[in-house]
Parts: C-alpha cells; structure tokens; sequence
C-alpha cells in the first residue's frame, strides 16, 4: 500500500507530461510546468544530499585509511573550499573575479579541458583496435574508414585525381556519410525512440518501478 | 582660368549636396509599414507574433535606421509600452510577455540617430488564444498512440496467461559472464549507469539493468561497484542496490563505498571513472546509460585495465566507441529492454515483444515512405514530417 501513493504520482506526473506534449493549451502546459518546475526543487534537494554522502563516504575512507585515501582527502578538501568560496562571495559567486570563479578558471576548467585532451589519444588506440581486420565486417568497417579518413584531406583527391569524378575519394567519402551512414544512425534514432516509448510506458503504467523497487514482481510472478 | 574654375566648383559641391540648414542634422529615418500580429500558433496563449515591412531609410549600407521599438498598448490610443527593441534589418518578432485573451493593439517605430518616426499606423486589436492540438505533432501523437495500443495489448496478454520468452541477446548472455568473472577472480564489478542525470528514460534503464545486475552480483559473490555522476541517481541506485541484496538474503555484504557519487560535471565523473579502473581493476565492467565522447575515455580505460566489458547506450555519438572498446554492447532499444528481458517477469518481457513488434511497423512505414516517394506521392512523408497543415 505504501508504493501506491508514489506510484499514482508517478502516473499523474508522467501522463501530464505525456499529454503537455501534444496539447499546448494552459489547461494542461500549466500544471506541466508546474510539475518541470517541482522536479528542477527535487533535484536540488538532491544535491544537498548527494554532497553530504559525499562527504560521509570519503571522510570514512579517510579516517580507515583505505585503498587510495589521499585523492579522497583531495576530494574532501576541494569541495569544502569551493562550497566556502561560494558562501563568503554570496549570490552573484559565479562572475568573474569572485574566489569562486578563481577556482573555476585556474583548476577546474584547465583539468577539465585536459581530460578532454585524451580523447585523441584515447581515439588512435580505438582507431587501431577497430581497424584490425579480423572478419568480414570489421574488413568493410576498416575499407569505409579508411575512405572517409583519405576523402576528407587534400590527400585523397589528388591520389584519385585521375579517375572519374564518382570515383574520387572525396565522392565515395560523402557518400558513405550522406547514404549508409546517415541511414545507419537514423535506424539507430528510431530503434532508441521504440525503446525510449517502451520504457516510458512501462514507467507510466507501474510496471517499471525503479524508484519504489520492482521486488513484489518477482521472475516468472504472474505479474498483476 | 578653367582650372581655377574647377578648383572653385569642387570646393562647392559638397556643400551644394548637403541638406539646406545644419550639416550635421540628420533626418529621422522614414517609418516601417505594413505591420500585421498574428496569434502565435501551436502555444498555451502566451505569445503573439509580429511581422512588418522595413523603413525605406533601412537600407544595408547606407542605412541611417539603428533600430526598431516595439511598443504595445491596450487601447489603440495608449498609453503605450515598449515590449522589443531590435536591430536594423530585423522585421519580425514575437511578444511573448502578452496575456492570453487579453485584446492588444501594436506599433513599430523606426529608430536611428536623427530620432524615432512617428508611428505610421496602430495594429489592432489582436489576442493571443490558447490551442489545443499540436497540428505538427500529430503524426507523432498517432505513433505513439499505436506503440501505446501494441504495447498495452501485450501487457494484457500477459496478465491473461500468455508467457513470452526471453530472447537470447549476446550482450545479456554476456552480463552472467561478467558476473562470474568478478565472482571468480574476487576483483569488483564496476557498473556505471551513464553520466547523465535521471530525466533521461536511459539512466532509468540502467537502473533498472543495475537491479538484475546487483542480484546476480549479490548471487554469486562478486563485489559490486557502482559509481553514479549526480545525486538523485546515486539514492536511485542505493535504493535499486539493497532491495537486490535484501531479495537475495545478502543484506550483510552491503557496504556504504558500494556505490559512489562522482561529480556531475561529464569530464570530473570521466576522470573519476579512469581512476576508479585503473586502481581498482575491476574484472568486469557493465557501462550502460547515456554517455557522450567520453565514453570512449570511459570504455577504453576499462579495456586498458583488463575488463570483460558489457556496454550500452542509445547515444548515437557514444556507441561507435562502445561498439568498438567493449566486449559486447547493447545498442539503442536493447538497453531499454536489458531490464525486462533479465527480469523474465512475463508483463515486462510482453512489452519488450511489443517494442520489436513496433520496430517491425515503423521499419514498414519506412519502407512505405520510400515506395510512395519513389512514385511522386509525398503525401505520407509530408504527414508524417510536419504534420496536418
């Protein structure tokens, strides 16, 4: 009986929403917007909480000296002195010459931007993996890869400058994108709308209950 | 004699040229004209749209117009207020401050360093309405309808005895094996249900995956790890967490470091990620959720550290990556239905049924699109594009 009220709201919520969608009329993008607006409260609250298991969990390992303490002592310490910074800068924290915005600026962005650096790195190692050819499949992935990569630099076309113009590294590169791939990720797009409907569905009806556990639906239970 | 003559005409042109009066005056740019406001379509009554002809002084180049004021009234005879100001060029608008059913009248005046026009004439009176369909979404509505119709009809027939069966998935079949990696190696599981928050239905997925996953886990032995990126989903995941471990009778090898919040900020929870692998060195690896480019970091990490992995998104962008680092990977609907097809409860699995019986129809609408198309007919794709006009 407890899951009953969560469940009902669930339903109301995600029918409101489900309906907002396609009716547009105050009626209905009222209470939709309200309900946008509630959940924006929710996870709010929710960053509160998350921060204080943050600090739970990490400060534990660090008092036990587990595995890898000090980068959870790091962890403990930066987050206390962001949070410090935010509340002596008070509510405009986030312009620029704020602490808060300091620490931001000088170490945040720089290892965020760092970590995003080994994309290219981490890019030839998947490069190498993928290009190995090992069947017929992975030949055709290696054979398009290689065309788009040569069609795409000044390379490609002049090694194929003399053939007809069709048959250039350049023509066969678009086509690849503009013909399989786009008919590939385009299938792909419909396959997750399919799914992304299933879920919702299972979600909006009480089927799928993730956030009050599924455990009364035990395997192969007669469901209802 | 004549080149003085020139020198003297050349020195007086320019005066000649000039306006009578000041040189430095400059004329007010002429007024706009032709403003027509219309209801702003498809909406809740809340936006009124306008549209009108340049000033003629709005020429590009050569343009003395800096701008245009948009001001609105609720009589034609003020007073008025000031709702848009726009740069020189732009003829077209929308009021979205208005109130709906609210009758409004409009004017637009030409701005420019001599000053503002005069209004040439008043728009009016025009209200915003609310609507109550979504024309262009109609199409959208009739599909989802019909998914909706399907898939209800399969969770009766379950309920009314039929007993779909699981269908063999390499990548599902692969998560068992993951399992008994981690169990028989004694190294953790890592499971990471994407880096997005829960208001997208793929966190939702995972969470539910993470529940088969933490049962089987709590089965066998093996240690998990779950490491989340934002708040909500990590009481989400705990919660998933201990009712898997409670339902197995395992509640005693649940720990407090079982699951982790990360950051969630993608590249913070990334490097969490990569550091997590490579120090702990899972002997498998679930990363299931909605990922962008870092998967690739995420993935091959976990590769690099020697993991049996099963991967999977519906991100177009994230699963080249997967499909290419991890062992086996779940793509697009499969991770929506990794949950149910795991489950074996006969309502979730009718819905998974369902869901490929609803690929089948919108694989025949493609192909229908395609055959009307061929043949000139572009109503159905029109329709199914942009909806009822």
């Amino acid at each position: 009986m407890r899951r009953d009220g969560p469940l009902f709201v669930t339903f109301v919520a995600a029918l409101v929403s489900l309906v907002a969608f396609f009716v547009p009329h105050a009626l209905v993008s009222g209470p939709a917007d309200a309900l946008a607006g509630t959940a924006v409260v929710v996870l709010a609250c929710g960053f509160v909480l998350g921060g204080i298991q943050l600090v739970r969990v990490n400060l534990d390992a660090v008092v036990h000296r587990r595995e890898g303490w000090p980068y959870r002592l790091v962890l403990v310490v930066a987050l206390v002195a962001t949070v410090a910074a935010g509340f002596v800068e008070g509510p405009g924290f986030a312009t620029a010459g704020t602490r808060s915005r300091w620490i931001y600026d000088t170490v945040y962005a720089p290892l965020a931007a760092s970590i995003l650096a080994l994309l290219a790195f981490f890019v030839v190692a998947a490069a190498f993996r993928a290009l190995r050819v090992r069947s017929v499949a992975t030949a055709l992935l290696a054979g398009s890869a290689v065309m788009v990569l040569l069609g795409r630099v000044p390379l490609g076309a002049w090694l194929t400058a003399a053939l007809p113009a069709p048959l250039r590294l350049p023509s066969l590169a678009g086509w690849i994108l503009d013909v399989p791939q786009a008919a590939a990720r385009r299938a792909l797009l419909m396959s997750a709308a399919v799914g992304v409907i299933a879920a919702g569905f299972r979600i909006l009806v009480g089927i799928d209950r993730p956030h009050v556990g599924n455990d009364d639906l035990p395997p192969g239970s007669e469901g209802a | 004699m004549i080149a003085a003559a020139l020198a003297v005409l050349l020195a007086v042109a320019p005066v000649a040229a000039a306006p009578p009066g000041d040189s430095t005056q400059i004329a007010a740019p002429e007024p706009p004209s032709g403003l027509e406001v219309t209801d702003a379509p498809e909406d809740a009554g809340q936006a009124l749209d306008l549209h009108w002809k340049p000033s003629p002084s709005d020429q590009p180049g050569t343009s003395i117009v800096s701008g245009y004021r948009i001001e609105r009234a609720t009589s034609p005879g003020g007073p008025w207020t000031v709702v848009d100001s726009l740069p020189a060029g732009v003829t077209a608008t929308q009021d979205v401050t208005a109130r709906r059913n609210l009758e409004y009248y409009y004017r637009v005046i030409a701005t420019g360093p001599g000053g503002g026009t005069p209004a040439g004439s008043v728009t009016g009176p025009v209200r915003a309405t609310a609507q109550w369909l979504r024309r262009t979404r109609i199409a959208a509505l009739a599909t989802v309808a019909v998914l909706i119709v399907v898939l209800f009809s399969a969770v009766t027939r379950a309920e009314s005895g039929w007993r779909p069966r699981a269908r063999r998935v390499p990548a599902l079949d692969a998560i068992d094996e993951a399992v008994r990696r981690a169990a028989g190696a004694g190294r953790p599981l890592l499971f990471v249900p994407g880096l997005h928050d829960v208001d997208d239905l793929q966190t939702a997925a995972a969470l539910d995956l993470l529940g088969e996953v933490a049962r089987r886990c709590a089965r066998a032995g093996a240690r998990l790890h779950v490491r989340v990126a934002f708040p909500v989903v990590f009481a989400l995941a705990e919660d998933v967490v201990r009712r898997a471990y409670e339902g197995e009778g395992r509640a005693d090898a649940l720990s407090p470091d079982m699951i982790e919040l990360l950051a969630p900020e993608p590249s913070a929870a990334t490097a969490a990620v990569m550091g997590g692998l490579r120090r702990e060195r899972p002997a498998s690896g679930v990363l299931a959720g909605a990922f962008a480019s870092e998967a690739l970091l995420v993935v091959e990490s976990g590769a690099e550290a020697g993991a049996f992995q099963v991967a999977g998104s519906a991100n177009v962008t994230a699963l080249p990556f997967l499909v290419t680092s991890a062992d086996h990977t779940l793509v697009a609907e499969e991770l929506f239905g990794a949950g149910p097809e795991l489950s074996e409860d006969p309502r979730r699995l009718a819905t998974r049924r369902a869901a490929e019986l609803a690929i089948a129809l919108v694989v025949a609408a493609v192909l229908i699109g395609c055959a009307l198309e061929t043949a000139g007919i572009h109503t159905f794709t029109t329709f199914l594009a942009r909806g009822l006009p």
